[in-house]
Order: C-alpha cells, then sequence, then structure tokens
C-alpha cells in the first residue's frame, strides 16, 4: 500500500514543475507543454486520493480532468497556429500589447 | 509495485524538469511523452487500470500527436528564437520566480506532512464485488456527458480558427485544390446550411 503522503507529494513536485515552467519560459508553445505537466499532477492527485479510499470516484473525476487538459490542449494550440500566421511569432513578450 | 511507484515518480519528475528546460521544442515534446508514460505506471501502481488507459490512449495517443502535428505545421526557427531563450533562462531571471515556487512548495509539502492521516478512516469496501462500469454508467453518467460535452465544445473552437487560417492563409492553388475537396465532400452540408 502506497501512503497517501507520497502520492501527493509526487502530485504537487509535477504541479509545481508546471507552475515553474510557466514563469520562467517565454514561448507560447513552451507553456501549453507547462500546462500539461500541471494537468498531469492534479490528474495523479485525484487518482492517489482514490486509491487511499478504495474507491472508484477519483478515477471518474479524471476522466473530466483528462478531457478538460485536451480541450485546453486543443484550443491553445489553435489559438497558437492563429497566432502564429498573424504575427508570425510566438514569443509572449512581442504578443502584449497591453503591457500586461 | 512499491518500487514501480517510486522508479516511475523520479523518472515522471526528471522528465517534465527536462521538458520545461529544454530549448528544442520536439526534444522537449519527447521528454513531455516520457513524463506521460511514468505517469501512467504510478496510475497503474495505484490499481488505477482504467485512467492508466485513458492516460496512454488520450494523453499520449491524442495530445502529444496534436503536438507534434503543430510543431510540424510551424516554422522551428520562428518558434525557438533561441538567443532570446537563453536570454530568459539565465539566473538572473529565473532566481525570482525559483524562490517564489520553493517557498509554495515548502507550505505545500508542509501542509501535506503535517496531516493527520490516521484521522481519514478508510472504508473498506469490497472493490470486487462491482467494476467501475456501475459507477460510470449508474449514477456519475452526468460527469461523462459533461466531459464529451467539454471535447465538443473544443473541437467546435479548434474547427473555426483552423477555418479561418485555411481560408486566409492558403496559396491559390492549395485553396482552389482544399475548396475543390471542400465541395465534393460537403455538398449534402451546403444544402443544409442557408
Amino acid at each position: 500500500m502506497i501512503s497517501l503522503m507520497h502520492s501527493l507529494t509526487i502530485a504537487t513536485a509535477l504541479f509545481i514543475i508546471g507552475l515553474f515552467g510557466v514563469m520562467i519560459r517565454r514561448n507560447l508553445f513552451f507553456l501549453l507543454l507547462s500546462l500539461m505537466i500541471m494537468m498531469n499532477g492534479a490528474i495523479l492527485a485525484l487518482v492517489a486520493a482514490g486509491y487511499h479510499w478504495q474507491q472508484f470516484d477519483g478515477q471518474i473525476i479524471s476522466i473530466l480532468a483528462i478531457s478538460a487538459a485536451i480541450s485546453e490542449a486543443c484550443i491553445g494550440l489553435s489559438l497558437l497556429l492563429h497566432i502564429y500566421y498573424r504575427r508570425k511569432t510566438v514569443n509572449i513578450d512581442l504578443l502584449s500589447e497591453m503591457k500586461g | 509495485m512499491i518500487s514501480i511507484f517510486y522508479i516511475a515518480s523520479i523518472i515522471a519528475i526528471l522528465a517534465s524538469f527536462k521538458t520545461i528546460s529544454s530549448t528544442t521544442p520536439l526534444s522537449a515534446l519527447l521528454y513531455l511523452i516520457v513524463s506521460f508514460f511514468a505517469s501512467a505506471a504510478i496510475l497503474f501502481s495505484l490499481n488505477a487500470y482504467f485512467s492508466t488507459v485513458l492516460q496512454i490512449l488520450l494523453f499520449i495517443g491524442a495530445t502529444a500527436i496534436l503536438f507534434i502535428a503543430v510543431i510540424s505545421f510551424l516554422d522551428l526557427n520562428a518558434i525557438i528564437f533561441r538567443q532570446q531563450e537563453k536570454l530568459h533562462l539565465t539566473p538572473k531571471i529565473w532566481l525570482g520566480p525559483l524562490i517564489l515556487i520553493f517557498v509554495l512548495f515548502v507550505m505545500l509539502l508542509f501542509s501535506i506532512v503535517n496531516t493527520d492521516y490516521t484521522l481519514m478512516t478508510v472504508h473498506k469496501v469490497n472493490i470486487d464485488s462491482y467494476s467501475i462500469k456501475d459507477i460510470l454508467l449508474g449514477p456519475y453518467i452526468l460527469v461523462i456527458e459533461l466531459a464529451g460535452l467539454l471535447i465538443l465544445g473544443a473541437l467546435v473552437v479548434a474547427y473555426h480558427f483552423a477555418h479561418f487560417i485555411i481560408h486566409n492563409t492558403a496559396t491559390p492553388h492549395a485553396r482552389s485544390g482544399m475548396l475543390l475537396v471542400a465541395e465534393k465532400s460537403g455538398q449534402k452540408k451546403e444544402k443544409k446550411e442557408p
């Protein structure tokens, strides 16, 4: 029996690595990759909680999370293609017209 | 099972770190696929066989392939901008985020370690007596339909953007070819649409 603490630690580490990638990278493509890593960590936490309580609910909510991750990647990539065809770059520093 | 869990988690963390730190999109993508496989192994060691299959089919089979397809559409020189990335990956830039992230990680780890897990009673349900199918198509049917609708919405949005790109940037020759294909395949649809 793997303890819940260890699996939650792994999930947190994956989430934190993804968040760090979102913060340091300036390439829209790598931002999407980092978001996928973050979603992966969240899914891992859901399944780990389901395993600890010996229930199927965690896995079922993970289906919802996986489909959310896929829709996010799909829309993000189509936005990336759109931005690339309009501006010929995916550098988000060059794209920040609102100086946010 | 326990050794699988720890080895796979180490591989997942290392591969994720290589993903965010590499400058070439393709190598980052390959490391991401390794990370997904490792987390599929973690899910397998947590007895979540259904989620393992979903992870491999949907994350690696669909999403990673989608990323590869998008890379092949783009001009690699335009999306790498190596010098600028090198400039951004210097310690001066990532030291601030690293400190913030480290504080967040320590706080989360503190809360995870300090939780009293003995208070959480584990109801020993006889998990063999019913399968995931009984729950999936029973009380949770709305969740599954919601997931399907979510993917459908993403499909509609992606089609909207791709449609715009095809009609605005394709060369005349390719565009006429695309239109011919569209006319051949879409004749029945056009009659319904007006």
